[in-house]
């Protein structure tokens, strides 16, 4: 059984595959889970296991890091592996009951059947090289294979979803940080991306920072706003200096993001790439994500000249510019006695200087600004200032570059609390007719009515409050005067709607390190928290809960790092219902409905511990809607169920519910804890479905033609699923289709006529939508918690697969008697898993505990979009899911190697001894080194035995074979090969004995070797004598010659023997001992006097003196 | 000349290693079973799938245990030491040393795979 061909249908998630064999042998009843994975049995392609069965690899385009840069590549590669296989969309039958699962196969009738498998992730268009590797047996029968895989994906890759998350018209004296969240589809370990380049541009001057690894932002406090928690938000930063060479010059400052991803295309905050200065000025206030960010560079105070005017009950009444001073404690000497005489005064103060800074002269391609209050300051002394509204502030005051800042005053005490800023009763505000304010430092308080901001306000470092604390008020938080508000650093309670909800009002576009009681829509809420019921935060009233929702803003929108416990009533996170009047076409899927598409949710926790409801809202609850790009990873959600996916669709009618569906791609739900994770699409009973279909007898008045699926009409791929909408008749007269098992032809379509309609189920067959969903496309790492034992669970809520390294223990048939968590204070009133009873108070410690259940949560995650968990701790790979980890600790035992001595000495090298090629260490242990390389010691350097001499080799030492062994024993080294001793070295032994060469010995002819012993020498030669010399007869002591030995001229033959033989007149003369010689010369001995001088003298015994013979 | 150890010697060796069921982080060399037992901050429970038997890196024969992770802290302290424990003799059978890593309550703690070879005698 071979696959004959392989291809990515069009969807980019399905692997449609032909292969040789035929199809599974099933059954369509019962519907069980039992009989579903028997239906299955041929398939092994296990997914999490060590070897998948079928993987899929690629190449694709996204960016690669090069020397602290991102750089395209088109040559990214990828990996996927097939993860199951499909089912066939749902058989419902007339009594409303459904075939069990069973796999999508197809019989093509030559002996060959397609099947259509899912994929861990979306194939990409463009996405080249596919290669799939076929173990065998990942059907049974099954043989290993590689073969080429043809893309028909049309899905573009995902850019990634960014924001900045500072506040823009900042005004900067010197060098300011950038920074921008990033959520990507497909981070690399713990890299969201491969790199972000900011530029910043005066209009002429284009200066770039690189950002390539994530960092802590500096800015701040690493807070909720109430010092709740530590949290850390991970950003990819840049330092910008602006006076760096080339120097920008003083004015607005457009700044930009490009971040480049590992897979898939760049996102810019400026696609058109134009870094347009036009509207420069209020460019950068918009709630979209892709706007540049804005600062007012404002070097020595060479453009804008900060003022400074101070507000008290008992000061001026009257405005003068006088009242305004370039020097704070010179104000302060002469406040004025309400903010509006503040404003006044200090536009007053602008006309009147208008060259000295009252008008901002035009720079980078913006217009001059007449009548500035830029940068000044409005302190507030301590106590209230109440919004006074009898003083028009005169129109025509500009703040265009930065920010009016409205502060309490920094020299009073604790001035966030001291210093409070009441609004009026008339709901209007003199700092309205200022363009934007920052509001910092001080209490903020609604009395009898709204709270009016700025058209666009920035509140940091505040609290926001009603005059009168009563949670069951109406006060609205902020008026109704349409515009955008930034809030970092602060805490927002004590209101009884929150500032935030109406539609109609404010619109936040960040909500940063903010303490809240309600809810927070904003398209980024980062670092946030959900104000505890026992300091402050009302349990019980409608609206407690502090649900997320992008105020309408739909795409790439960011939720990161918010605790959200202490939630009895709404959901944390809200992700539908947002209403897209045009979408990119990428995201259209077809569909228009609203649509959630390219949400961030990420770090995020949430605890329901009274009421009821899905912590996270997911997509297509009773209504139909678009999911896509989106990212929902690293959260825990506790307490209650998450509906992500859901697409229960449950309509108003039976015709909606027919032909409706939800749709789902390209989203990564990853390292996520959940305690009910459900999902219903096409094979959920849906009692109301039902209903419908009995309740107005469809069943016996629409009589229509159908077809469900690839059972009864294929065309293309996937197969198209054809449904007559005929409800006039039965026949063609009447306006339906006719016949009895005869196809009818109505237009182009054919019609295959099955049955009347009788169906009263409860089923949606064309509800497909969202299957990359439920099979876990894009999922990785993710544990849903539900026990067995819980009565919530159903195989009606199934995914039929929920992600690679990803668990659900219900569908595991796993019973876990303990909790998963630190402190669980969960639980609503319809059950929980862990938590038998609903918690008064919530606010759990949803740590996961490292005994018990947690394990099912530690080490399950691989990668993530931020590197740190949600209160900062370091992940490490793997970590564990969800918004918390513990601290993680790698242990590196030391191996250990015992090697096998036969003796003890170790040897010892005087000089360094290289290692060919590929060395061999040597251990540190005791035993001796085996040098699989030659030892050449290095120059004249000696190498040194362990015995008691040198060595030393002038030539190389070549060890027999791979091995030299370096004795260190007492006995001589044994060289295989031999070697010699260059001229005049001298081998030396190592010790007692002799060397003995194993070789013959040769005498050179004529040389006498030398024993060295004190015995004879027995030469295996013969002693030839001379034809005319005495011939030595061996025998007792005694030699007979023939002829005399004579000596060679001036030598002396040694005797070796006592015997001393001589010869004188004929007769042998025999000496004991002694010593005889003959010499050319005349001794000096005593003659007579007549004698003549011998010519040669005889020397007989060892004293010359007593026997001469001349 | 050459020395040789069969297999089977190494082997057996190496079979006694592996009779280990317990591997346990501790803070200095324990010079019993009972002192590892007792001063355990961490502990993996190991199985004959624990253990593989293969040809040494060098020569002779090795064992490699398998990594193990997430671990529980069970106390909190500097490891230094790993021990393969026996506890049905209450056998220490084996100590090798790890960089020095302090850990806390709470968290988590993996040990890497690591070998014990025996080479052949030179």
């Amino acid at each position: 059984m071979a696959i004959t061909v392989a291809q990515v249908e069009t969807n980019g998630w399905i692997l449609r595959v032909t292969l040789t064999g035929t199809r599974s042998a099933i059954a369509l009843s019962p519907d069980s889970p039992a009989q579903w994975a028997a239906n299955f049995a041929a398939y092994a392609l296990g997914p999490n296991g060590a070897s998948p069965g079928l993987t899929l690899t690629a190449t694709t385009n996204g960016f690669i890091q090069s020397g602290g840069t991102a750089v395209a590549s088109s040559t990214v590669a990828r990996t996927l592996i097939a993860t199951k296989a499909l089912r066939k969309a749902v058989v419902a039958t007339a009594a409303g009951v459904r075939d069990a699962k069973n796999p999508d196969e197809i019989d093509n009738g030559d002996g060959t059947i397609t099947v259509r498998l899912a994929l861990s992730q979306h194939i990409y268009v463009g996405d080249a090289g596919l290669t799939l590797t076929a173990l065998a047996g990942w059907r049974s029968g099954s043989t290993a294979q590689t073969i080429a895989v043809t893309n028909n994906s049309t899905i573009a890759a995902p850019a990634p979803i960014v924001r900045w998350t500072d506040v823009p018209y900042q005004l900067q004296s010197g060098s300011f940080a950038l920074e921008c969240a990033v959520v990507s589809h497909h981070p690399n370990a713990l890299a969201p991306v491969a790199g972000v380049r900011f530029t910043v541009t005066d209009g002429t001057t284009v200066k770039t920072f690189w950002a390539t690894t994530l960092s802590t932002s500096p800015l701040y406090p690493a807070t909720t706003g109430d010092g709740a928690a530590a949290l850390a938000l991970r950003v990819y930063a840049a330092a910008v200096d602006p006076a760096m060479a080339t120097a920008l010059t003083k004015g607005l400052l457009r700044c930009d993001y490009e971040v480049y991803p590992w897979i898939g295309p760049a996102q810019k905050s400026d696609p058109a790439a134009t870094k347009s200065m036009t509207n420069l000025g209020t460019s950068g206030l918009a709630t979209a994500a892709q706007v540049p960010f804005v600062v007012a560079y404002n070097p020595g105070n060479s453009w804008i000249v900060p003022r400074f005017a101070y507000v008290s009950p008992t000061g001026a009444t009257t405005a003068a510019a006088a009242n305004v001073s370039t020097t704070a404690s010179t104000a302060a000497a002469t406040p004025l006695a309400n903010i509006n005489l503040a404003i006044e005064s200090l536009r007053l103060w602008s006309a009147a200087n208008a060259g000295a800074g009252g008008t901002l002269a035009a720079a980078n391609g913006q217009a001059a600004i007449t009548q500035s209050v830029d940068g000044c300051r409005i302190r507030l002394i301590a106590g209230v200032t109440t919004a006074a509204t009898t003083t028009a502030v005169t129109y025509g005051v500009n703040t265009n570059a930065t920010w009016l800042v409205i502060e309490g005053d920094p020299a009073a005490a604790n001035p966030r609390a001291n210093c409070i800023l009441r609004g009026s009763s008339s709901n209007v505000a003199s700092w309205q007719n200022v363009s934007r304010v920052r509001f910092a430092g001080l209490a903020m308080e609604a009395a009898s009515g709204k709270f009016a901001l700025a058209p666009y306000a920035w509140c940091d470092n505040f609290e926001f409050r009603n005059a009168t604390p009563t949670d069951t008020s109406a006060y609205y938080g902020w008026a109704a005067s349409p515009g955008l508000v930034w809030a970092t650093n602060g805490k927002w309670w004590k209101t009884g709607l929150s500032p935030a909800t109406l539609g109609s009002q404010h619109n936040p576009v960040l909500v940063r390190a903010v303490t809240v009681e309600r809810a927070i829509n904003a398209p980024a809420v980062v670092n946030c928290a959900r104000l505890p019921t026992a300091i402050g935060g009302t349990a019980g009233i409608s609206g407690t809960g502090t649900n997320v929702t992008d105020a309408g803003v739909g795409l790439d929108r960011l939720a990161i790092g918010n605790d959200l416990r202490f939630l009895n009533g709404a959901p944390a996170f809200v992700m539908q219902n947002v209403a897209y009047s045009a979408l990119p076409a990428g995201l259209v899927l077809g569909k228009t409905y609203p649509a959630a598409s390219r949400h961030g949710f990420v770090n995020n926790v949430g605890e329901i511990y009274g009421g009821q409801s899905p912590l996270w809202y997911g997509v297509g609850e009773n209504t139909t809607a678009m999911s896509s790009e989106n990212v929902i990873e690293g959260n825990t959600f506790a307490g209650d169920r998450v509906n992500a996916w859901y697409n229960s669709l449950t309509l108003a009618t039976i015709a909606l519910n027919d032909i409706e569906d939800c749709q789902a791609r390209v989203n990564r739900y990853a390292n996520n804890v959940t305690l009910k994770n459900a999902t219903k699409q096409d094979a959920y009973f849906d009692p109301v479905v039902q209903a419908l279909r009995i309740g107005v007898a469809l069943s016996s008045t629409r009589n229509k033609a159908y077809a469900v699926g690839a059972q009864i009409v294929i065309v293309g791929s996937p197969a198209n699923v054809y449904q007559c909408t005929a409800t006039t008749g039965n026949t063609a007269a009447t306006g339906g289709p006719t016949g009895t098992g005869s196809a009818i032809t109505d237009g182009g379509a054919t019609w295959q006529w099955v049955a009347t309609e009788t169906r009263q189920h409860g089923y949606r067959p064309q509800a497909l939508g969202m299957w990359s969903a439920a099979y876990g496309v894009g999922f990785e790492g993710n544990i849903d918690l539900e026990s067995a034992n819980d009565s919530l669970g159903s195989p009606e809520y199934y995914f039929e697969f929920y992600g690679v390294g990803s668990q659900s223990l219900y569908v595991d048939g796993i019973t876990i008697a303990t909790g998963p968590f630190t402190l669980d204070k969960s639980g609503t009133a319809n059950r929980q898993p862990y938590q038998p009873l609903p918690d008064n108070n919530g606010g759990g410690n949803y740590t996961p505990l490292t005994t018990g259940s947690g394990p099912y949560i530690l080490g399950r995650a691989k990668s993530a979009n931020v590197d740190v968990d949600q209160r900062g701790l370091a992940r490490s790979i793997p970590f564990a899911a969800g918004a918390l980890g513990v601290p993680a600790f790698s242990l590196t035992p030391a191996p250990d190697r015992q090697a096998s001595r036969a003796t003890s000495p170790v040897s010892g090298w005087a000089t360094t001894l290289p290692l060919a090629g590929n060395a061999l260490a040597t251990r540190a242990a005791v035993t001796m080194t085996g040098w699989t390389a030659t030892l050449r010691p290095a120059g004249a350097a000696t190498t040194t035995r362990a015995a008691m001499t040198l060595t030393g080799w002038a030539t190389t030492l070549g060890a027999r074979g791979a091995v030299l062994a370096t004795r260190a024993a007492a006995s001589l080294a044994g060289w295989a090969t031999q070697f010699v001793p260059a001229t005049g070295r001298i081998a030396t032994l190592a010790q007692a004995p002799t060397i003995g060469w194993t070789a013959t010995i040769g005498t050179s002819a004529g040389r006498l070797a030398t024993t060295a012993t004190a015995g004879t020498t027995a030469w295996m030669v013969t002693l030839v004598v001379d034809s005319d010399r005495s011939t030595m007869i061996g025998g007792a002591g005694t030699v007979t010659w023939r002829g005399a030995i004579l000596p060679a001229s001036a030598r002396s033959p040694s005797a070796a023997t006592a015997s001393i033989v001589a010869f004188v007149g004929g007769r042998a003369v025999v000496i004991d001992s002694g010593r005889i010689a003959i010499v050319d010369r005349t001794l000096p001995i005593l003659l007579p006097g007549t004698a003549t001088p011998p010519e040669r003298t005889l020397i007989v015994t060892g004293d010359f003196r007593t026997t001469i013979i001349p | 000349m050459s020395k040789f150890c069969s297999n089977a010697v190494f082997d057996t060796a190496l079979a006694k290693i592996s009779t280990a069921t317990r591997m346990v982080a501790i803070n200095g060399q324990p010079a019993t079973y009972a002192a590892a037992d007792a001063g355990r901050l961490s502990e993996a429970t190991l199985a004959a799938a624990d253990f593989a038997v293969a040809n040494g890196d060098v020569s002779g024969r090795k064992v490699t245990i398998a990594a193990k992770s997430g671990l529980a802290v069970i106390a909190a302290g500097t490891v230094d030491h790993i021990a393969l424990l026996d506890p049905a003799t209450t056998t220490l059978l084996y100590i090798t040393t790890c960089p020095a890593q302090a850990i806390v309550a709470g968290g988590t703690v993996s040990l890497a795979s690591w070998q014990v070879e025996i080479n052949q005698p030179t």
